[in-house]
């Protein structure tokens, strides 16, 4: 499966979905530039979920890896 | 929250066989809504499911984005619309700044929500004054009356609330005004 990567337009209008700050683009994560906190792109998708709703292996503090 | 994994889990188990199962009927409240859907240049695709409006809709914007809490839908979806961006999200927590979309759909999701007013709040936080809100909700869960109270509650201009014979939902085709913009 091809990996996609965020588009410019896309990135501009994604924010937090805890706090609503911006995000900017890490490698293969998301990171809140006002909370830190930090959002897998799983295969191209990004998890863009509260803390409460995120898969154990993702949860906040944890580095997001790619599934394999 | 454990309602929304309950819902969650319950969309991934079924995303194989939904699309067979409810493609007409889910076609015919997209033909509804789209009908008024403005020619805008950024589309939410709020409860996207297995991306059947999106293949539909994808062409007609400057930018389509679909997102669920479902991954196992969201797996199907990027099948079927591969160049569309798709995003796993709660309907309360939404990833979006403040006044993006043009339009936001949200068809035959808002029954399945713990709090429909709240996702609703988003949606109108995330809809620019003058966009489109354009949803819909099971009829055999919340009534015409209910969606009407949640339009005013959240300032929206109602343009129409349809509830007909042939479909299960009520569909709500709104407008985010500019005076709500300061509430």
């Amino acid at each position: 499966m091809p990996k996609r990567t965020i588009s410019r337009e896309l990135l501009n209008i994604l924010a937090c979905p805890v706090c609503k700050k911006d995000l900017k683009l890490k490698k293969n994560e998301l990171i809140c530039t006002g909370c830190s906190n930090r959002y897998p792109i799983v295969d191209g998708i990004p998890y863009l979920l509260p803390p409460e709703l995120m898969p154990e292996k993702y949860r906040r503090g944890k580095r997001a890896r790619s599934r394999r | 929250m454990e309602k929304k994994l309950e819902v969650a889990r319950y969309y991934d188990e079924t995303s194989r066989r939904y699309e067979r199962r409810y493609a007409e009927i889910q076609n015919k409240k997209y033909r509804i809504l789209l009908a008024h859907s403005p020619r805008g240049r950024k589309v939410l695709d709020l409860g996207c499911g297995t991306g059947m409006l999106l293949r539909r809709i994808k062409g007609d914007h400057e930018l389509v984005v679909g997102i669920d809490i479902s991954l196992g839908m969201l797996r199907k979806a990027r099948k079927e619309v591969p160049d569309v961006p798709l995003i796993l999200a709660d309907a309360d927590h939404l990833p979006f700044g403040d006044e993006c979309f043009d339009a936001v759909f949200s068809v035959t999701v808002l029954q399945n929500l713990p709090d429909p007013l709240s996702a609703l709040r988003e949606v109108v936080r995330v809809t620019k004054p003058g966009g489109r809100v354009l949803v819909s909700t099971l009829k055999r869960k919340h009534s015409k009356e209910r969606v009407r109270e949640w339009v005013k509650e959240l300032g929206l201009r109602e343009d129409e609330i349809l509830e007909r014979e042939d479909v299960e939902d009520v569909l709500l085709i709104a407008t985010r005004t500019i005076e709500d913009r300061i509430k």
